[in-house]
Protein backbone atom coordinates (compact mmCIF):
# COMPACT_ATOMS: atom_id res chain seq x y z
CA UNK A 1 0.00 0.00 0.00
CA UNK A 2 3.07 2.42 0.82
CA UNK A 3 4.76 1.21 -2.70
CA UNK A 4 1.80 1.87 -4.26
CA UNK A 5 0.82 4.86 -2.59
CA UNK A 6 4.64 6.30 -3.91
CA UNK A 7 3.35 6.05 -7.10
CA UNK A 8 -0.11 8.50 -6.67
CA UNK A 9 -0.82 10.73 -9.69
CA UNK A 10 -1.24 13.47 -6.64
CA UNK A 11 1.83 14.99 -5.76
CA UNK A 12 0.98 15.69 -1.82
CA UNK A 13 0.22 12.07 -1.64
CA UNK A 14 3.46 11.14 -3.76
CA UNK A 15 5.26 13.24 -1.02
CA UNK A 16 3.92 12.10 2.11
CA UNK A 17 4.20 8.27 1.23
CA UNK A 18 7.57 8.48 -0.44
CA UNK A 19 9.29 10.71 2.82
CA UNK A 20 6.98 7.73 4.65
CA UNK A 21 8.83 4.90 3.23
CA UNK A 22 12.57 6.61 3.88
CA UNK A 23 11.74 7.19 7.43
CA UNK A 24 10.23 3.68 8.08
CA UNK A 25 13.76 2.46 6.40
CA UNK A 26 15.30 4.51 8.70
CA UNK A 27 13.50 3.69 11.90
CA UNK A 28 14.15 -0.17 11.23
CA UNK A 29 17.58 0.16 10.59
CA UNK A 30 18.26 2.18 13.77
CA UNK A 31 15.20 1.43 16.07
CA UNK A 32 14.03 4.39 18.32
CA UNK A 33 16.04 7.03 18.98
CA UNK A 34 14.24 8.01 22.28
CA UNK A 35 15.83 6.96 25.57
CA UNK A 36 13.44 4.45 26.89
CA UNK A 37 12.22 4.12 30.13
CA UNK A 38 12.08 1.64 33.18
CA UNK A 39 9.37 0.57 35.70
CA UNK A 40 11.67 2.21 38.23
CA UNK A 41 11.13 5.75 36.26
CA UNK A 42 7.13 5.31 37.54
CA UNK A 43 7.74 5.15 41.73
CA UNK A 44 6.67 8.73 42.10
CA UNK A 45 3.90 8.68 40.38
CA UNK A 46 2.55 5.87 42.18
CA UNK A 47 3.73 7.40 45.44
CA UNK A 48 1.89 10.28 44.55
CA UNK A 49 -1.64 7.97 43.93
CA UNK A 50 -0.92 6.41 47.48
CA UNK A 51 -1.05 9.69 48.89
CA UNK A 52 -3.96 11.54 47.15
CA UNK A 53 -5.81 7.70 48.16
CA UNK A 54 -4.81 8.41 51.45
CA UNK A 55 -6.28 11.87 51.34
CA UNK A 56 -9.79 10.30 49.83
CA UNK A 57 -9.89 7.44 52.35
CA UNK A 58 -9.25 9.74 55.37
CA UNK A 59 -11.92 12.35 54.06
CA UNK A 60 -14.69 9.61 53.51
CA UNK A 61 -13.69 7.66 57.10
CA UNK B 1 -0.74 26.68 -3.45
CA UNK B 2 -1.27 29.44 -0.73
CA UNK B 3 0.84 30.26 2.28
CA UNK B 4 -2.15 29.27 4.35
CA UNK B 5 -2.68 25.80 2.27
CA UNK B 6 0.81 25.17 2.53
CA UNK B 7 0.74 25.44 5.85
CA UNK B 8 -1.87 22.98 6.28
CA UNK B 9 -0.50 20.50 4.52
CA UNK B 10 2.51 20.73 6.46
CA UNK B 11 0.73 20.08 9.56
CA UNK B 12 -0.83 17.08 7.44
CA UNK B 13 2.54 15.44 6.79
CA UNK B 14 3.83 16.63 10.18
CA UNK B 15 0.79 14.86 11.72
CA UNK B 16 0.86 11.91 9.53
CA UNK B 17 4.24 10.79 9.29
CA UNK B 18 6.49 9.29 12.05
CA UNK B 19 8.50 11.43 14.07
CA UNK B 20 12.34 11.68 13.12
CA UNK B 21 15.23 12.41 15.38
CA UNK B 22 15.10 16.41 14.54
CA UNK B 23 10.94 16.67 15.04
CA UNK B 24 11.82 15.76 19.04
CA UNK B 25 12.04 18.73 20.76
CA UNK B 26 9.90 18.58 23.26
CA UNK B 27 11.59 18.40 26.97
CA UNK B 28 9.99 17.55 30.32
CA UNK B 29 8.46 21.69 31.08
CA UNK B 30 7.76 21.83 27.33
CA UNK B 31 5.25 19.23 27.35
CA UNK B 32 3.48 20.29 30.72
CA UNK B 33 3.27 23.99 29.26
CA UNK B 34 1.73 22.50 25.93
CA UNK B 35 -0.22 20.35 27.21
CA UNK B 36 -1.71 22.20 30.62
CA UNK B 37 -2.36 25.24 28.13
CA UNK B 38 -4.48 22.90 26.21
CA UNK B 39 -6.10 20.96 28.94
CA UNK B 40 -7.51 23.75 31.50
CA UNK B 41 -10.31 24.36 29.76
CA UNK B 42 -14.03 25.09 30.32
CA UNK B 43 -14.63 21.29 30.21
CA UNK B 44 -12.45 21.03 33.35
CA UNK B 45 -14.13 24.24 34.59
CA UNK B 46 -17.62 22.56 34.23
CA UNK B 47 -16.64 19.28 35.68
CA UNK B 48 -15.61 21.12 39.12
CA UNK B 49 -19.14 23.25 38.52
CA UNK B 50 -20.73 19.26 39.25
CA UNK B 51 -18.62 18.22 41.67
CA UNK B 52 -18.93 21.19 43.60
CA UNK B 53 -22.59 21.00 43.55
CA UNK B 54 -22.72 17.51 45.19
CA UNK B 55 -20.09 17.66 47.62
CA UNK B 56 -18.12 19.48 50.38
CA UNK B 57 -15.39 21.83 49.36
CA UNK B 58 -12.71 19.47 51.27
CA UNK B 59 -15.01 16.03 49.90
CA UNK B 60 -14.45 17.84 46.53
CA UNK B 61 -10.84 17.83 46.60
CA UNK B 62 -10.32 14.36 47.39
CA UNK B 63 -12.66 13.03 44.80
CA UNK B 64 -11.31 16.06 41.98
CA UNK B 65 -7.41 14.93 42.44
CA UNK B 66 -8.15 10.92 43.20
CA UNK B 67 -10.76 10.86 40.18
CA UNK B 68 -8.35 12.70 37.46
CA UNK B 69 -5.12 11.04 39.01
CA UNK B 70 -5.54 6.99 38.74
CA UNK B 71 -7.26 6.97 35.56
CA UNK B 72 -4.82 9.16 34.23
CA UNK B 73 -2.27 6.60 35.51
CA UNK B 74 -3.78 3.60 34.03
CA UNK B 75 -3.97 4.99 31.16
CA UNK B 76 -0.47 7.30 30.67
CA UNK B 77 1.55 4.33 29.95
CA UNK B 78 0.31 4.14 26.39
CA UNK B 79 2.47 7.29 25.65
CA UNK B 80 5.60 5.23 25.50
CA UNK B 81 4.09 4.00 22.31
CA UNK B 82 4.04 7.19 20.93
CA UNK B 83 6.89 8.36 22.19
CA UNK B 84 9.08 5.61 21.11
CA UNK B 85 7.65 4.84 17.29
CA UNK B 86 6.41 8.13 16.38
CA UNK B 87 3.56 8.06 15.81
CA UNK B 88 -0.07 9.73 16.63
CA UNK B 89 -2.76 8.03 18.28
CA UNK B 90 -5.01 7.67 15.23
CA UNK B 91 -1.91 5.28 13.54
CA UNK B 92 -0.57 3.74 17.11
CA UNK B 93 -3.89 2.35 18.20
CA UNK B 94 -3.76 0.47 14.77
CA UNK B 95 -2.12 -2.28 16.07
CA UNK B 96 -4.72 -3.10 19.12
CA UNK B 97 -7.65 -1.98 16.95
CA UNK B 98 -7.07 -3.04 13.34
CA UNK B 99 -7.02 -0.28 10.83
CA UNK B 100 -10.41 -0.13 10.32
CA UNK B 101 -10.78 0.11 14.05
CA UNK B 102 -8.63 2.41 14.43
CA UNK B 103 -10.52 4.53 12.05
CA UNK B 104 -13.82 3.95 13.97
CA UNK B 105 -11.68 5.23 17.04
CA UNK B 106 -11.60 8.20 15.59
CA UNK B 107 -15.10 8.53 14.72
CA UNK B 108 -15.59 8.17 18.17
CA UNK B 109 -13.08 11.09 19.30
CA UNK B 110 -14.99 13.00 16.59
CA UNK B 111 -18.01 12.50 18.65
CA UNK B 112 -16.39 13.31 21.76
CA UNK B 113 -14.60 16.60 20.03
CA UNK B 114 -18.29 17.61 18.57
CA UNK B 115 -19.91 17.67 22.53
CA UNK B 116 -17.03 19.54 23.75
CA UNK B 117 -17.01 22.16 21.00
CA UNK B 118 -20.63 22.34 21.40
CA UNK B 119 -20.22 22.90 25.60
CA UNK B 120 -17.60 25.67 24.83
CA UNK B 121 -19.70 27.44 22.28
CA UNK B 122 -23.05 27.18 24.36
CA UNK B 123 -21.23 28.28 27.51
CA UNK B 124 -20.01 31.48 25.54
CA UNK B 125 -23.61 31.80 24.33
CA UNK B 126 -24.74 31.94 27.57
CA UNK B 127 -21.79 34.24 28.63
CA UNK B 128 -22.65 36.98 25.81
CA UNK B 129 -26.19 37.13 26.86
CA UNK B 130 -25.49 37.75 30.10
CA UNK B 131 -23.88 40.88 28.85
CA UNK B 132 -26.41 41.46 26.72
CA UNK B 133 -28.98 41.69 29.45
CA UNK B 134 -26.80 44.67 31.20
CA UNK B 135 -26.46 46.06 27.99
CA UNK B 136 -30.64 46.10 27.92
CA UNK B 137 -30.30 44.75 24.33
CA UNK B 138 -34.31 43.11 23.61
CA UNK B 139 -35.28 40.27 24.67
CA UNK B 140 -34.43 37.66 21.96
CA UNK B 141 -30.85 38.46 22.59
CA UNK B 142 -31.26 38.19 27.12
CA UNK B 143 -33.11 34.88 27.04
CA UNK B 144 -31.38 31.79 27.49
CA UNK B 145 -33.52 30.07 24.74
CA UNK B 146 -33.71 32.26 21.99
CA UNK B 147 -29.91 34.41 23.30
CA UNK B 148 -27.82 31.48 24.00
CA UNK B 149 -28.51 29.38 20.91
CA UNK B 150 -28.27 32.65 18.61
CA UNK B 151 -24.65 33.86 20.31
CA UNK B 152 -23.31 30.38 20.32
CA UNK B 153 -24.16 29.67 16.42
CA UNK B 154 -21.89 32.99 15.61
CA UNK B 155 -19.30 31.96 17.99
CA UNK B 156 -19.55 28.32 15.98
CA UNK B 157 -19.12 30.54 12.64
CA UNK B 158 -16.46 32.67 13.70
CA UNK B 159 -14.09 29.82 15.04
CA UNK B 160 -15.03 28.26 11.71
CA UNK B 161 -13.49 30.93 9.84
CA UNK B 162 -10.67 31.10 11.83
CA UNK B 163 -9.97 27.26 12.09
CA UNK B 164 -10.48 27.29 8.09
CA UNK B 165 -7.53 29.64 7.45
CA UNK B 166 -5.25 27.25 9.25
CA UNK B 167 -2.03 27.41 11.75
CA UNK B 168 -0.88 30.68 11.18
CA UNK B 169 -4.28 32.51 11.58
CA UNK B 170 -4.82 30.01 14.81
CA UNK B 171 -1.62 30.75 16.75
CA UNK B 172 -1.91 35.16 16.11
CA UNK B 173 -5.29 34.33 17.20
CA UNK B 174 -4.09 32.00 20.49
CA UNK B 175 -1.91 34.77 21.74
CA UNK B 176 -5.09 36.36 22.72
CA UNK B 177 -7.18 33.23 23.88
CA UNK B 178 -4.76 31.01 26.28
CA UNK B 179 -3.65 34.13 27.96
CA UNK B 180 -7.69 34.91 28.34
CA UNK B 181 -8.63 31.69 30.10
CA UNK B 182 -5.45 31.75 32.52
CA UNK B 183 -6.24 35.11 33.37
CA UNK B 184 -9.89 34.61 34.08
CA UNK B 185 -8.60 31.19 36.82
CA UNK B 186 -6.13 33.22 38.50
CA UNK B 187 -8.42 36.10 38.66
CA UNK B 188 -11.37 34.24 39.95
CA UNK B 189 -8.83 31.86 42.36
CA UNK B 190 -7.68 35.80 44.12
CA UNK B 191 -11.72 36.58 44.47
CA UNK B 192 -12.31 33.42 45.84
CA UNK B 193 -9.09 33.19 48.30
CA UNK B 194 -9.34 36.88 49.03
CA UNK B 195 -13.10 37.99 48.91
CA UNK B 196 -14.82 35.04 50.32
CA UNK B 197 -12.16 32.88 52.50
CA UNK B 198 -10.99 29.53 52.22
CA UNK B 199 -12.83 28.89 56.28
CA UNK B 200 -15.78 30.56 54.42
CA UNK B 201 -15.77 28.10 51.46
CA UNK B 202 -14.94 24.89 53.31
CA UNK B 203 -18.04 25.54 55.42
CA UNK B 204 -20.36 25.39 53.04
CA UNK B 205 -22.69 22.91 51.89
CA UNK B 206 -23.29 21.69 48.73
CA UNK B 207 -26.49 22.88 47.17
CA UNK B 208 -27.65 20.05 44.81
CA UNK B 209 -26.40 16.66 46.81
CA UNK B 210 -28.07 13.19 46.45
CA UNK B 211 -30.40 12.30 50.13
CA UNK B 212 -27.51 9.79 50.31
CA UNK B 213 -24.36 11.40 50.44
CA UNK B 214 -21.95 8.30 49.55
CA UNK B 215 -24.10 8.14 46.01
CA UNK B 216 -22.88 12.23 45.79
CA UNK B 217 -19.22 11.39 46.85
CA UNK B 218 -19.40 8.33 44.42
CA UNK B 219 -21.25 10.31 41.51
CA UNK B 220 -19.03 13.10 41.88
CA UNK B 221 -15.82 10.58 41.71
CA UNK B 222 -17.49 8.90 38.43
CA UNK B 223 -17.69 12.13 36.60
CA UNK B 224 -14.03 13.24 37.52
CA UNK B 225 -12.99 9.66 36.35
CA UNK B 226 -14.56 10.65 32.99
CA UNK B 227 -12.47 13.36 32.67
CA UNK B 228 -9.41 11.43 33.46
CA UNK B 229 -9.90 8.74 30.76
CA UNK B 230 -11.14 11.33 28.52
CA UNK B 231 -7.37 12.73 28.20
CA UNK B 232 -7.16 8.87 25.70
CA UNK B 233 -7.16 10.31 22.16
CA UNK B 234 -5.10 13.16 23.06
CA UNK B 235 -1.98 11.34 24.19
CA UNK B 236 -0.55 11.12 20.97
CA UNK B 237 -0.07 14.58 19.58
CA UNK B 238 2.62 15.92 21.59
CA UNK B 239 4.35 12.71 23.50
CA UNK B 240 5.51 11.62 19.84
CA UNK B 241 7.47 14.36 19.76
CA UNK B 242 9.13 14.00 23.36
CA UNK B 243 13.36 13.87 23.45
CA UNK B 244 12.15 10.68 25.83
CA UNK B 245 9.69 8.51 26.86
CA UNK B 246 10.46 9.30 30.38
CA UNK B 247 9.44 13.04 30.01
CA UNK B 248 6.78 12.27 27.32
CA UNK B 249 5.17 10.00 30.66
CA UNK B 250 5.76 11.85 33.40
CA UNK B 251 4.57 15.20 31.43
CA UNK B 252 1.27 13.62 30.64
CA UNK B 253 0.90 12.62 34.06
CA UNK B 254 1.64 15.89 35.62
CA UNK B 255 -0.04 17.73 33.09
CA UNK B 256 -3.34 15.99 32.68
CA UNK B 257 -3.29 13.81 36.00
CA UNK B 258 -2.44 17.08 38.38
CA UNK B 259 -1.80 20.76 36.89
CA UNK B 260 -5.20 21.10 35.50
CA UNK B 261 -7.36 19.72 38.02
CA UNK B 262 -6.36 23.25 39.62
CA UNK B 263 -9.70 24.81 36.83
CA UNK B 264 -11.55 21.75 38.16
CA UNK B 265 -11.03 22.26 41.82
CA UNK B 266 -11.85 26.01 41.34
CA UNK B 267 -14.60 24.80 39.37
CA UNK B 268 -15.76 23.02 42.45
CA UNK B 269 -15.05 26.18 44.64
CA UNK B 270 -16.62 28.79 43.11
CA UNK B 271 -19.91 26.22 42.57
CA UNK B 272 -20.22 26.14 46.00
CA UNK B 273 -19.94 29.75 46.84
CA UNK B 274 -22.91 30.70 44.17
CA UNK B 275 -24.90 27.23 44.23
CA UNK B 276 -24.97 27.01 40.60
CA UNK B 277 -22.74 25.07 38.10
CA UNK B 278 -22.66 27.15 35.25
CA UNK B 279 -19.97 29.43 35.37
CA UNK B 280 -21.52 32.14 33.54
CA UNK B 281 -23.40 32.26 36.79
CA UNK B 282 -20.32 33.22 38.72
CA UNK B 283 -18.94 36.07 37.20
CA UNK B 284 -21.31 38.30 38.42
CA UNK B 285 -22.21 36.94 42.18
CA UNK B 286 -18.45 36.36 42.43
CA UNK B 287 -17.04 39.76 40.93
CA UNK B 288 -20.12 41.99 40.37
CA UNK B 289 -20.76 43.81 37.84
CA UNK B 290 -17.92 45.36 36.01
CA UNK B 291 -15.38 42.68 37.19
CA UNK B 292 -18.37 39.96 36.29
CA UNK B 293 -18.29 41.81 32.60
CA UNK B 294 -14.45 41.36 32.35
CA UNK B 295 -14.77 37.74 33.06
CA UNK B 296 -17.45 36.68 31.11
CA UNK B 297 -15.56 38.52 28.04
CA UNK B 298 -12.41 36.16 29.08
CA UNK B 299 -14.25 33.16 29.14
CA UNK B 300 -16.23 33.94 26.13
CA UNK B 301 -12.89 34.30 24.39
CA UNK B 302 -11.51 31.41 26.15
CA UNK B 303 -13.84 29.67 24.73
CA UNK B 304 -13.27 30.59 21.45
CA UNK B 305 -9.98 29.61 21.70
CA UNK B 306 -10.89 25.96 22.83
CA UNK B 307 -12.74 25.48 20.03
CA UNK B 308 -10.02 26.43 17.70
CA UNK B 309 -8.08 23.81 19.15
CA UNK B 310 -10.19 21.62 19.14
CA UNK B 311 -11.69 21.94 15.72
CA UNK B 312 -8.32 22.07 14.21
CA UNK B 313 -7.30 19.24 15.97
CA UNK B 314 -10.73 17.23 14.56
CA UNK B 315 -9.45 18.29 11.07
CA UNK B 316 -6.17 17.74 11.06
CA UNK B 317 -6.94 13.95 12.59
CA UNK B 318 -8.90 13.69 10.11
CA UNK B 319 -6.22 13.95 7.59
CA UNK B 320 -4.12 11.99 9.47
CA UNK B 321 -6.74 9.20 9.11
CA UNK B 322 -7.57 10.27 5.27
CA UNK B 323 -4.80 12.04 3.91
CA UNK B 324 -6.35 12.06 0.52
CA UNK B 325 -9.17 13.54 1.48
CA UNK B 326 -9.29 17.83 1.16
CA UNK B 327 -9.35 20.03 3.50
CA UNK B 328 -13.33 21.32 2.98
CA UNK B 329 -14.26 17.41 4.05
CA UNK B 330 -12.24 17.50 7.48
CA UNK B 331 -13.47 21.17 8.03
CA UNK B 332 -16.84 19.64 7.31
CA UNK B 333 -16.38 17.40 10.15
CA UNK B 334 -17.25 20.22 12.67
CA UNK B 335 -20.51 21.26 11.20
CA UNK B 336 -23.01 18.68 13.09
CA UNK B 337 -21.68 20.77 16.29
CA UNK B 338 -24.57 22.84 15.01
CA UNK B 339 -27.70 20.65 15.80
CA UNK B 340 -26.18 20.90 19.21
CA UNK B 341 -26.27 24.17 19.66
CA UNK B 342 -29.88 24.97 18.87
CA UNK B 343 -31.38 24.16 22.81
CA UNK B 344 -29.75 23.72 26.15
CA UNK B 345 -30.73 20.37 25.96
CA UNK B 346 -27.00 18.91 25.38
CA UNK B 347 -25.48 21.24 27.60
CA UNK B 348 -27.63 21.04 30.33
CA UNK B 349 -26.77 17.05 30.11
CA UNK B 350 -22.90 17.60 30.53
CA UNK B 351 -23.07 15.17 33.04
CA UNK B 352 -24.61 12.00 31.54
CA UNK B 353 -22.14 13.40 28.60
CA UNK B 354 -18.53 12.85 30.27
CA UNK B 355 -19.82 9.53 31.60
CA UNK B 356 -20.50 8.27 28.71
CA UNK B 357 -17.05 9.23 27.56
CA UNK B 358 -15.88 7.59 31.02
CA UNK B 359 -17.03 4.50 29.71
CA UNK B 360 -15.83 4.51 26.10
CA UNK B 361 -12.40 5.86 26.84
CA UNK B 362 -12.24 3.66 29.73
CA UNK B 363 -12.67 0.77 27.76
CA UNK B 364 -10.39 1.71 24.76
CA UNK B 365 -7.66 2.40 27.33
CA UNK B 366 -8.14 -1.37 28.57
CA UNK B 367 -7.70 -2.82 25.07
CA UNK B 368 -4.58 -0.29 23.97
CA UNK B 369 -2.80 -1.14 27.14
CA UNK B 370 -3.25 -4.76 27.59
CA UNK B 371 -2.14 -5.05 23.76
CA UNK B 372 1.03 -2.98 23.67
CA UNK B 373 1.98 -4.05 27.32
CA UNK B 374 0.82 -7.72 27.81
CA UNK B 375 -0.05 -9.39 23.93
CA UNK B 376 2.58 -7.27 21.99
CA UNK B 377 5.27 -7.05 24.56
CA UNK B 378 5.48 -3.37 23.40
CA UNK B 379 7.01 -4.49 20.14
CA UNK B 380 5.16 -3.08 16.98
CA UNK B 381 6.39 -3.24 13.57
CA UNK B 382 6.28 0.39 12.31
CA UNK B 383 5.79 0.00 8.43
CA UNK B 384 2.64 -2.54 9.29
CA UNK B 385 1.28 0.91 11.20
CA UNK B 386 1.26 2.58 8.18
CA UNK B 387 0.65 -0.55 5.60
CA UNK B 388 -2.85 -1.20 5.51
CA UNK B 389 -3.04 -4.40 4.26
CA UNK B 390 -0.40 -5.12 6.82
CA UNK B 391 -0.43 -7.17 10.14
CA UNK B 392 -2.88 -5.55 11.86
CA UNK B 393 -5.62 -5.81 9.36
CA UNK B 394 -7.14 -8.79 11.62
CA UNK B 395 -10.86 -9.46 10.18
CA UNK B 396 -12.30 -7.10 7.56
CA UNK B 397 -9.70 -4.41 9.44
CA UNK B 398 -10.86 -4.39 12.78
CA UNK B 399 -9.56 -6.78 15.58
CA UNK B 400 -12.13 -9.33 16.95
CA UNK B 401 -10.69 -8.97 20.42
CA UNK B 402 -11.07 -5.75 20.58
CA UNK B 403 -15.13 -5.75 19.61
CA UNK B 404 -15.46 -8.50 22.29
CA UNK B 405 -13.67 -6.69 24.89
CA UNK B 406 -15.93 -3.71 24.10
CA UNK B 407 -18.78 -5.67 24.70
CA UNK B 408 -17.67 -7.03 27.84
CA UNK B 409 -16.73 -3.89 29.04
CA UNK B 410 -19.85 -2.30 27.85
CA UNK B 411 -21.72 -4.62 30.00
CA UNK B 412 -19.87 -4.50 33.10
CA UNK B 413 -19.95 -0.43 32.83
CA UNK B 414 -23.94 -0.58 32.69
CA UNK B 415 -24.48 -2.94 35.09
CA UNK B 416 -22.73 -1.05 37.22
CA UNK B 417 -24.06 2.58 35.89
CA UNK B 418 -26.61 4.22 33.54
CA UNK B 419 -25.01 7.34 33.00
CA UNK B 420 -28.28 8.04 31.00
CA UNK B 421 -30.95 7.53 33.46
CA UNK B 422 -28.52 8.23 36.71
CA UNK B 423 -29.45 4.54 38.03
CA UNK B 424 -26.68 2.90 39.66
CA UNK B 425 -26.08 -1.06 41.32
CA UNK B 426 -24.99 -1.02 44.82
CA UNK B 427 -21.65 -2.44 43.58
CA UNK B 428 -21.12 1.18 42.31
CA UNK B 429 -21.03 2.60 45.64
CA UNK B 430 -17.40 0.57 46.25
CA UNK B 431 -16.00 0.13 42.97
CA UNK B 432 -17.31 3.16 40.98
CA UNK B 433 -17.77 2.19 36.91
CA UNK B 434 -15.50 3.31 34.82
CA UNK B 435 -12.18 1.87 36.56
CA UNK B 436 -14.12 -1.85 36.56
CA UNK B 437 -14.37 -1.41 33.33
CA UNK B 438 -10.84 -0.60 32.38
CA UNK B 439 -9.72 -3.58 33.95
CA UNK B 440 -12.75 -5.98 32.57
CA UNK B 441 -11.88 -5.09 28.78
CA UNK B 442 -8.05 -5.32 29.85
CA UNK B 443 -8.40 -8.70 31.00
CA UNK B 444 -10.78 -9.83 28.06
CA UNK B 445 -8.39 -8.34 25.43
CA UNK B 446 -5.48 -10.30 26.96
CA UNK B 447 -7.68 -13.64 27.25
CA UNK B 448 -9.05 -13.33 23.86
CA UNK B 449 -6.41 -12.18 22.13
CA UNK B 450 -4.09 -15.09 23.37
CA UNK B 451 -6.43 -17.78 23.66
CA UNK B 452 -9.16 -17.27 20.75
CA UNK B 453 -8.29 -14.64 18.42
CA UNK B 454 -5.27 -15.20 18.30
CA UNK B 455 -3.32 -13.83 15.17
CA UNK B 456 0.41 -14.35 13.96
CA UNK B 457 1.08 -11.22 14.91
CA UNK B 458 0.06 -11.37 18.67
CA UNK B 459 1.74 -15.05 18.68
CA UNK B 460 5.62 -14.24 18.16
CA UNK B 461 5.84 -10.88 19.75
CA UNK B 462 10.11 -11.03 18.89
CA UNK B 463 9.73 -10.87 15.47
CA UNK B 464 6.59 -8.28 15.44
CA UNK B 465 8.96 -5.27 14.62
CA UNK B 466 9.99 -6.53 11.34
CA UNK B 467 7.78 -6.62 8.49
CA UNK B 468 5.14 -9.58 8.31
CA UNK B 469 2.21 -10.28 5.68
CA UNK B 470 0.50 -13.40 7.80
CA UNK B 471 -2.56 -12.18 9.85
CA UNK B 472 -4.44 -15.76 9.85
CA UNK B 473 -5.91 -16.11 13.70
CA UNK B 474 -5.54 -19.55 14.87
Amino acid sequence: MIEKNMMSTDAFVRNLYTDLHERIEHYEKEESDTKKMGIVDVVPELAIIGVISAFLLFVIF
Amino acid sequence: MSKENSAISKDVAFGFLPAQKSDRVFGFWDLVLIQVGIGISCICILVGGYTGMLLSAKEAIASILFGNALPFLLIAPIILLFARYGVDTFIGFRSALGYLGSNIFYFIFMFLTIGYMSIAFFMAGQALVKIASVAGLPEFFTSRTTGAPFFAIIIFAIVFFITFQGPLVMRKFNLLGVPAILLMTLGLIALLMFGQGLDKIFSLSPAESYEDHARSMITALEINIGLGFSWLPYLGQYSRLAKSEKSAFKAGFFSYGIIVNVAVILGALAALVVASLDPTDWMFAIGGTWIGIIGLLLLTLGNITAGTFLMYSQAISFKTVFPKKSWSVAMATAIPTVLLLLSASFYDAFGSFITVISYIMAIFGGIVISDFFFVKKQKVSIRDLYDTNGSYYYWKGVNPSAIVSFIVGTAVYWSLYNPVLDTSSSLFYYISAGIPAYFAAGICYYISAKYFFSYSVDRDTSKSSLPSKSNNAV
